[in-house]
């Protein structure tokens, strides 16, 4: 990001600050380091947290089984390493690295900003996602290959994961 | 990790005088081993009202996450301020409710900036620099300058007056013991600021 304020702004605007105190984010004695999420976030259920988990997850499974690759074709051609595709997909609690979706979204040439959201249980509050997410993991099975009907949800949720790609 | 660094200015506490210093687009180690080495110190012998915050342990923790970026500002070889953003929280202000903004995660400045501990100030603007990159960051986000923060309640008055920010009162689900109030930015109000 570059900054381009020129320094008159800096000379009219630092003038204002004064003597006021700046600090804000919730102070480290009323919640532990490393668990920190919004009220918002505190309000969803775990069955909801779960379900989002689940359907990135289920996704990755469901886009690589499509396309017939086994576990190591896709980390070798996604660049991922091969465990975090095994956690990804198997571990509903798993938080994947954001390179790795990052990888996995080029990948499959899916939307990176919908699927960010959807690697991520905290960012997601829309709740027409949500219901989409609960379509689709429905159909979650782990079978070798894809069914019609998992093929018809799993061709749904990427249409719809599209239309959730801006703001 | 490399970061973009920008020019800004501070006004140095004693000679009154705008000073060159650096906003860089990431906090590096360097600026953890400042936070550790040298705010640490100052900030457990006041015992303030932000003390402890660990930006080591918070960093870890963010920086592996897209949606979370970092600013760190350096004036004369030392870190003045730290900041963690996220990009991916929304509105609650009804003319712009659940679009998009950046979330001022935490933000501090140096203990030897603040003027709740007793003792001489050296830089000020700290602040005003570190809401100015969220304004323009949430602007390369297009979110139109949109922020939202929830502040410490001796920082209330800068936010609301000095920054022109909607209060929207204390928020209970946030920090139930003392809820602290959350303030959010309009993008008329970030184009007042920056103007």
């Amino acid at each position: 990001m570059k900054f381009q304020l020129g320094k008159e702004w800096f000379e009219k605007r630092i003038h204002l600050e004064e003597d006021f105190e700046v600090g804000a984010g919730v102070p480290p004695d009323r919640r532990e380091c490393g668990h920190e999420t919004t009220a918002i976030v505190q309000n969803q259920t775990s069955n909801e947290e779960f379900a989002k988990s689940l359907a990135f997850g289920t996704l990755i499974q469901f886009l690589r089984r499509d396309r017939r690759l086994s576990v190591e074709q896709l980390a070798s051609d996604a660049k991922v390493d091969v465990a975090e595709v095994v956690k990804i997909e198997f571990d509903p609690k798993y938080v994947p690295h954001p390179r790795s979706v990052h990888q996995l979204a080029s990948f499959f040439g899916m939307p990176q900003r919908a699927l960010l959201k959807l690697s991520d249980v905290s960012t997601v509050h829309n709740a027409q996602l949500r219901a989409a997410v609960y379509r689709f993991t429905a159909h979650s099975s782990e079978i070798a290959e894809l069914s019609h009907e998992e093929r018809v949800a799993m061709t749904e949720f990427v249409q719809f994961l599209g239309t959730q790609d801006g703001d | 990790m490399s970061s973009t660094s920008s020019e800004v200015f501070l006004r140095h506490g004693v000679s009154g005088q705008l000073v060159k210093a650096e906003l860089h687009d990431t906090i590096l180690q360097r600026h953890l081993d400042d936070h550790r080495d040298h705010w640490n110190p100052l900030i457990v012998a006041q015992g303030e009202q932000h003390g402890h915050w660990d930006w080591e342990k918070k960093w870890s923790h963010y920086s592996a996450q897209l949606s979370y970026q970092s600013f760190a500002i350096e004036c004369n070889g030392q870190t003045q301020g730290l900041m963690i953003v996220n990009t991916m929280k929304r509105c609650r202000i009804r003319q712009q409710a659940n679009m998009h903004l950046v979330y001022v995660e935490y933000l501090e400045a140096a203990p030897w900036n603040r003027r709740d501990i007793p003792r001489c100030v050296r830089y000020r603007g700290v602040g005003t620099v570190l809401i100015a990159a969220a304004i323009q960051l949430s602007i390369d986000e297009e979110n139109h300058g949109r922020i939202g923060l929830h502040s410490l309640p001796q920082a209330d008055t800068f936010y609301r007056q000095k920054c022109g920010m909607t209060d929207l009162g204390p928020d209970v689900l946030y920090s139930p013991k003392t809820p602290l109030r959350y303030f959010e930015m309009t993008k008329a109000q970030a184009a007042a600021f920056i103007q």
